[in-house]
């Protein structure tokens, strides 16, 4: 699995680096990818196993195929590959479609990762590459502020839940003892002696929940909307989003029966499918519409899986997923096929299509029949055993509050499915595009496996559903039969009661038009206007210290640095740290040390007093050759060549920087002067006492020795410094070039490219 | 800085130095020096040129621009590092010939590694130098 991912990936990078008319040729490569991953899952058996290539991958690169990786894998190759032969007929004549499919690739390779991966980590970097990817989707058309605004807001929140997860999993991990996903569900019964597991709950949902557009972190879904419709389709509705929910259902055998598990879950879930559903029904911007259900759909699937103590809701939960695949992407993709024919989303607008372009709307009419629940349809079926669970568990409350979020979905299936195609057209919308049999082709064959699935329940429980039972360590017997007809029964009326409640809602609503101002006003209450709020007043905040710490003068900069190094040290005094001189230990001294300290002494005199900037630098050069010499004395050649050349190059570079400026004026008021001094003998006493306390601390010898006796054996060679830099500490060596090339590169960008106003980006 | 004599020394000297330099780099697993003390004498050497005949004709001596030299050492020194991982040996394991040559001692990948540093410090250097020369 792992190879396979990482040959999708090559071949698309390669692909992108081709000239663009080379790049027309081989497009047709890019819906292949999802098509042979679709392939391979379908036909591999169950579970594949755990691999980590032989040890090619590193360890958190492991994989493991089970019956839920593969629903989800399912899901994620084959709509991938719809939405891949629609971005073909979507993207036409616009520029960059290759880049959308690289970028759709890298994402997909992502989410297949994410289901895939067994090790806690690997999951984890394929969460986050899922955000990122998601990223530069949304901000694809990168002249769109609002587009790019959205993608770093999108981009913030699941980027932080993702933080926030990676805590919970690593506290799982640590107290459970396992990394992997595959281990951890053989615990199962011992799990629940663990003390953390409400907080690692805790953790795992706030990260679902930011990823999965929960109430109060969905708001980034909408502003999502402002990606290319594919995208839209892919990401935001059939795959990124259930990231969240896949995540939860792979932690559900071991966490589902701690107290903790349902009231979250089911408090999440239920605020979240009442608001998405309600926010849902004021919208008139289809693709707002088609958001603000999907995010009333997952939070629908968190009301479910907060009820996974018993098992069955589990597997209720998974048959919503795929009918919500189905209709929701169908649904997109026919959003985006009237966007770019006739010119507008705006359903106020949108009338009357239905007989120009019928083949999109019988896809659509299929996709909103799924919606409804309509039988025979597999949405019928879904419904039905949601509705049943709920009737056979007694939960009255959470079946009237599904039922209400039920109604509010389907009206919105209704808005975006139904509305743009009936009725009369208005004068002012056109045909500007001609409608390409790849606009709904696509659409309308998730409809028909909606269908097919409702008439023949078989298919889905034997290729896609199958195995799921045992990730989720569900009974066998406890799995509902996925049956289309089960009698007259209350299920039933209440069924055919919430599509006719649906229907008569719609007509309600859609005699009242324009109804999104009344909402609009509510709007300041919303949590994203609370949170860019707060943003901006840490900015604010931030902008404030800033300016005060970092004022611009260089000697300020120093003063706080030395000051807060003198105050440690003075701590450490206080403390009773304190050294002087041995000077019975002293060795002897000879007159050209007493020579050298005393030019050393002259020249630092020299530099601070006097006001010729070339004398201050020459005795600053001064200086540095006089440690140099101090160097040589104690047999420390090495160091004593560099710091000759080093000290040589710094001259150089500071009359090059210092040259052109005037002579030193006395700028500084007295007061300064004075507190310039006194900082500088408190730090020099302080450093000299540091120094003395060095010289009477017994070193460990042991590494010294080692090196003395080693580096002719080991490393042939007899200079002990150069053999260290080398070979027994190469590593180190390789990092500091490194850093010495970045210094490089910055001081050229900061001199040699000055940006001019023309030539900034827009 | 144009003067005569500066200008005729430097002529002599910049070969000099940078032969010195190499010295340098190539004694250093015997006796002081090594790849960090060459560099930086070769960067001098540039450098002295660069004052005493103008910044353009020194880079038309180079003929390449010297941040170019940064990436050509890190790749010499990352490649002697590589190397051994291809005969199965971990990361950064010393591989060495078994004869030593006259004049320069045992070769090995130690040796590479050190020619790499060379060329870095050279390119950083004169990148930085060059840069703050011509900026002013």
């Amino acid at each position: 699995m792992g190879v396979l991912l990482i040959i999708f990936l090559a071949m698309g990078l390669f692909i992108a680096m081709l000239s663009p008319a080379i790049q027309k040729r081989f497009r047709w490569i890019f819906p292949l990818m999802p098509l042979a991953a679709l392939v391979y899952i379908l036909t591999a058996q169950t579970p594949v196993g755990s691999w980590s290539q032989g040890g090619l991958l590193p360890d958190f690169a492991s994989f493991y195929v089970d019956g839920l990786a593969r629903f989800f894998g399912v899901l994620i190759a084959g709509i991938g590959f719809l939405i891949f032969l629609y971005v073909s007929a979507y993207m036409k004549g616009k520029t960059y479609s290759t880049r959308l499919y690289l970028l759709l690739s890298i994402f997909m390779v992502s989410m297949l990762g994410l289901v895939t991966s067994d090790h806690m980590i690997g999951m984890f970097v394929f969460w986050e590459m899922t955000s990122i990817s998601s990223f530069f989707l949304i901000a694809f058309e990168t002249h769109q502020k609002e587009a790019v605004e959205s993608a770093k807001r999108a981009l913030l929140i699941t980027g932080s839940g993702g933080l926030i997860l990676l805590a919970g999993l690593l506290i799982l991990a640590e107290t459970s003892g396992t990394y992997y996903f595959s281990e951890l569900i053989l615990q199962n019964s011992e799990i629940l002696k663990n003390d953390w597991l409400g907080l690692v709950i805790l953790l795992i949902l706030l990260g679902a929940m930011t990823k999965s557009a929960q109430f109060p972190f969905h708001f980034w879904l909408p502003g999502a909307m402002k990606a290319p419709t594919p995208v839209s389709a892919y990401l935001h509705s059939a795959t990124m989003v259930k990231a969240g929910v896949y995540l939860l259902l792979r932690v559900s055998p071991v966490l589902a029966n701690h107290h903790w598990w349902m009231p979250l879950l089911t408090s999440v879930g239920g605020i979240t499918m009442i608001y998405g559903g309600i926010q849902s029904v004021f919208r008139n911007d289809l693709k707002s519409i088609l958001a603000y259900s999907t995010i009333a759909a997952l939070g629908a699937m968190f009301f479910f899986i907060g009820m996974g103590s018993h098992p069955a809701a589990l597997w209720v939960t998974v048959v919503f997923i795929l009918v919500h695949a189905c209709y929701k992407a169908a649904l997109f993709m026919i959003a985006g096929t009237l966007d770019i024919t006739c010119g507008t989303r705006n359903i106020q607008k949108l009338s009357g299509m239905g007989s120009y372009m019928p083949g999109v709307f019988i896809a659509a009419l299929m996709a909103v029949a799924v919606n409804l629940g309509l039988p025979p349809t597999f949405g019928f079926i879904a419904k039905d055993l949601m509705y049943e669970f709920l009737l056979d568990h007694r939960a009255l409350l959470g079946l009237s509050i599904f039922i209400a979020a039920k109604i509010l979905m389907m009206v919105a299936g209704l808005k975006a499915g139904i509305q743009p195609f009936i009725g009369v057209k208005p004068d002012e919308i056109a045909l500007k595009k001609e409608v390409k049999p790849l606009h709904w082709l696509p659409a309308l064959l998730l409809g028909l496996i909606g269908l097919l699935m409702g008439i023949l329940p078989g298919i889905a429980s034997q290729s896609f559903l199958s195995g799921i039972d045992q990730s989720l360590l569900i009974e066998v017997s406890q799995v509902p039969k996925l049956k289309l007809w089960h009698g007259f029964n209350i299920v039933f009326w209440l069924s055919i009661g919430s599509i006719l409640l649906g229907l008569m809602v719609f007509f309600g609503i859609k005699r009242l038009g324009d109804i999104e101002s009344i909402y609009l006003t509510l709007e300041k209450w919303s949590p994203e206007v609370v949170l860019t709020r707060t943003l901006s007043y840490i900015e604010d905040g931030c902008v404030t210290v800033s300016h005060r710490l970092q004022s611009g003068k260089l000697r300020e900069y120093v003063l706080i640095v030395v000051l807060f190094l003198s105050g440690l040290l003075v701590y450490k005094v206080y403390s009773g740290f304190w050294a002087l001189p041995d000077w019975r230990g002293l060795s002897d001294m000879s007159i050209y040390e007493v020579f050298t300290v005393f030019i050393l002494l002259g020249s630092v005199f020299f530099t601070l007093f006097s006001t010729s900037r070339l004398v201050a630098i020459a005795s600053l050069g001064i200086m540095g050759l006089c440690i140099c010499l101090i160097f040589v004395f104690y047999s420390a050649p090495d160091l004593a060549m560099t710091q000759f050349t080093i000290d040589t190059l710094t001259v150089i570079l500071f009359v090059l920087v210092l040259y052109r400026l005037p002579r030193f004026i006395p700028i500084n008021f007295q007061i300064h002067h004075i507190r310039d001094i006194m900082v500088s003998l408190l730090f020099g006493a302080l450093m000299g006492v540091l120094s003395f306390a060095v010289l009477s601390y017994e070193p460990n010898r042991e590494v010294s020795a080692f090196y003395a006796d080693n580096s002719y054996v080991l490393a042939k060679g007899k200079n002990i410094v150069n053999v260290i830099l080398v070979d027994f500490r190469g590593a180190d060596t390789i990092v500091e070039i490194i850093v010495l090339s970045i210094a490089a590169i910055g001081v050229f960008s900061l001199l040699k490219l000055h940006i001019q106003k023309s030539e900034k980006m827009e | 800085m144009n003067t005569i004599i500066l200008k005729e020394a430097s002529k002599v000297l910049l070969p000099l130095l940078l032969l010195f330099s190499i010295f340098i780099l190539l004694r250093g697993h015997y006796l002081p020096g090594g790849g960090f003390v060459g560099g930086l004498l070769a960067s001098i050497a540039f450098i002295l040129h660069a004052f005493s005949n103008g910044l353009a004709n020194t880079r038309k001596l180079l003929r390449i621009h010297p941040g170019f030299l940064m990436p050509f050492g890190l790749v010499i020194s990352i490649i002697s590092g590589v190397a051994p991982m291809l005969v199965g040996k971990p990361f950064m394991t010393g591989l060495w010939y078994s004869e030593k040559i006259d004049l320069i001692g045992s070769v090995g990948t130690a040796l590479f590694f050190d020619i790499g540093v060379y060329f870095v410090v050279i390119g950083a250097t004169l990148t930085i130098v060059f840069s703050i020369a011509e900026s002013s």
